[in-house]
């Protein structure tokens, strides 16, 4: 569709403003051919209608022939010709027109009157030709230019709508509001014990709304982070949950994805503890291999009483670590009769 | 006149009972006589002690609140229900006025309950029955099967079922080695199990799994030979 023609109120605006030139050209052909301006109408305002057509029909012909700085020559050429063919035709159909009016008013003095004129319409028609393309390309850069904009709008609102998605799956409300009635009741038994509480779980939360502005994070600080998170679901799963580490404090100071271990963890509790009536023991070993840092995730699994997991967590994180790591990380996970078990290998970023 | 409102605490995190438990304590006429932390407990307790009025949470391991009111059979007492978050439970809830309290339990929002409670002591259960029924309608391709048995609860893994036959208001479901009866509707389980299980008659919902061939469009023949009846529509809707 041609950007010009969009509306009724563009087309009225677009005839408007055509209407001085087709009043100049008049006006020039009477003195040119030295004739009444009745005359010069009935010649040349078909012939100007026709010009029209051609001029708007030059927007197709840019739209084709995109400005690019490594094809200048060809650019040039491409314009050349059409203008050349263009012009020729237009001439050409209006010499026919004015060889037509000879016929329909039995005189010879309309082809005359007309040739005179051509000079005039062949710099009208390169002029005119040369306005349309400036204002195509004008057009061509504005459009894409909404578009990059439209474009960068969209990716902001699915970057968004991911990080929303993110948030709500790392801060489960379920956690959330049980961890918050136990902290109820701890105020009540034990003030100490709820303050500390209440500080591990305003860590936890703080790090998960910073996830998206630090995408890489010490080991450190996701075992920090591992470390409220497992304080408070103690809290409210008690005995049920022991936990064991083993980490080479070594590497500590190592970069890695941030939040790649805390959902390995999460399903540990979702899957492993919270099913099992009488809970069980998480494991965390942090080792350092040649060239990987080794993170093994276990914990007790009964198949029979365990819903079926999406794996949809797992798949989350795999995503993330490829894009990392450019798929150098690998996770293994096995899972056995009684336990379940993460390998998780991620290389070196520094 | 006021009679002491017996009740029982259910839930499976200990903060959380005992929170639910010393608010209870404030309130005058309530009496918790038994805390349970899982499922099973809170059946024999239920069933043992007959409270008026039981606080279930919902989410709970092994066998969760809806688990708890299906395996008690026809003696239910008053139920409240206490979720953190669960936001098909709340709409069953509330399209059904059962009540429930939300976690963390607010002490005036628990006082409103009890006195709904009195107010309403032998009404609520039609609700809470129609509800459970929902519940079940809304769950599809179950993967097990609960069965209570006295003091224990036996768990039916759905693929080792060969056929269910419906018997008055019991079924009584048949895996290899065992039959057991279960107070409930066959055309809940024939809606639930998906479409593994066939109703083959209107007696009879077998595991299609589990057949070996049809004698003259009129029996089944089980892999273990057992033969059962299949009606007309029976035949046309599986074997045809």
């Amino acid at each position: 569709m041609h950007p010009l023609l969009k509306s009724p109120k563009q087309i009225l605006l677009l005839i408007i403003a055509w209407l001085p030139i087709v009043a100049g050209v008049i006006f020039v052909h009477t003195y040119v051919a030295n004739t009444t301006y009745k005359d010069a109408s009935v010649l040349l305002v078909p012939v100007m209608i026709l010009e029209l057509f051609i001029f708007l029909s030059v927007w197709f012909v840019c739209k084709s022939t995109p400005l690019e700085p490594n094809n200048i020559p060809s650019f040039l050429g491409r314009h050349l010709v059409t203008i050349v063919v263009m012009n020729a035709i237009w001439i050409h159909v209006a010499m026919l027109y004015s060889k037509m009016l000879n016929v329909v008013f039995k005189t010879e003095q309309w082809s005359t009157q007309f040739d005179s004129i051509i000079p005039v319409l062949m710099v009208i028609g390169f002029f005119i030709y040369f306005l349309a393309s400036l204002l195509s390309y004008l057009l061509l850069a504005l459009e894409q230019t909404r578009k990059a904009e439209q474009e960068a709008l969209h990716n902001q609102l699915i970057a968004s709508e991911a990080e929303l998605r993110f948030l709500k799956a790392t801060i489960h409300p379920h956690f959330l509001f049980n961890s918050l009635t136990a902290l109820g009741t701890l105020t009540k038994i034990s003030a100490e014990k709820a303050q500390q509480v209440c500080l591990q779980l305003a860590e936890f939360l703080r790090y998960s709304l910073n996830f998206s502005k630090k995408e890489l994070v010490s080991l450190k600080d996701e075992l920090d982070h591992i470390n409220n998170y497992l304080g408070v679901e103690k809290v409210r799963l008690g005995k049920k949950l022991i936990t064991s580490f083993e980490i080479d404090k070594s590497i500590l100071e190592q970069k890695v994805l941030s939040f790649s271990l805390q959902p390995l963890i999460e399903n540990t509790i979702k899957h492993g503890i919270e099913p099992s009536l009488e809970g069980g023991t998480i494991t965390l070993i942090v080792k350092k291999t040649d060239d990987h840092i080794f993170i093994h995730i276990s914990n007790p699994y009964d198949k029979n009483k365990n819903q079926q997991s999406t794996g949809h967590g797992l798949t989350n994180l795999k995503s993330r670590l490829d894009k990392i790591y450019n798929t150098d990380a690998k996770i293994l996970v096995h899972k056995g009769e009684s336990a379940f078990s993460v390998k998780l290998y991620l290389p070196f970023l520094n | 006149m006021e009679k002491i409102i017996k009740s029982i605490v259910v839930d499976d995190e200990d903060y959380a009972r005992a929170g639910l438990v010393s608010m209870l304590a404030e309130i005058p006429d309530v009496q918790v006589i038994a805390e349970c932390e899982n499922g099973l407990d809170a059946i024999n307790k239920i069933q043992e002690l007959k409270p008026d009025v039981v606080f279930l949470d919902i989410k709970m391991p092994h066998i969760d609140g809806f688990e708890v009111i299906d395996l008690l059979g026809n003696e239910i007492p008053a139920i409240i229900f206490v979720t953190a978050f669960d936001e098909y439970a709340v709409k069953a809830f509330e399209a059904n006025a059962v009540d429930y309290l939300l976690k963390p339990v607010n002490p005036q929002r628990l006082k409103q309950s009890i006195l709904k409670l009195i107010s309403s002591m032998d009404n609520s259960q039609p609700a809470l029955l129609h509800m459970l029924d929902k519940h079940k309608e809304s769950q599809k391709n179950i993967s097990r099967i609960l069965v209570r048995d006295g003091q224990k609860v036996h768990v039916i893994a759905v693929d080792e079922i060969t056929y269910i036959e419906a018997q008055d208001d019991y079924v009584a479901i048949r895996t290899a080695k065992d039959v057991y009866l279960k107070l409930e509707r066959l055309s809940n389980l024939e809606n639930q199990l998906g479409k593994k299980f066939g109703r083959v008659h209107r007696s009879f919902l077998v595991n299609l799994d589990y057949v070996r061939y049809v004698e003259d469009q009129k029996l089944v023949v089980l892999r273990d030979g057992k033969k059962l009846p299949v009606s007309r529509s029976g035949y046309a809707r599986f074997f045809k």
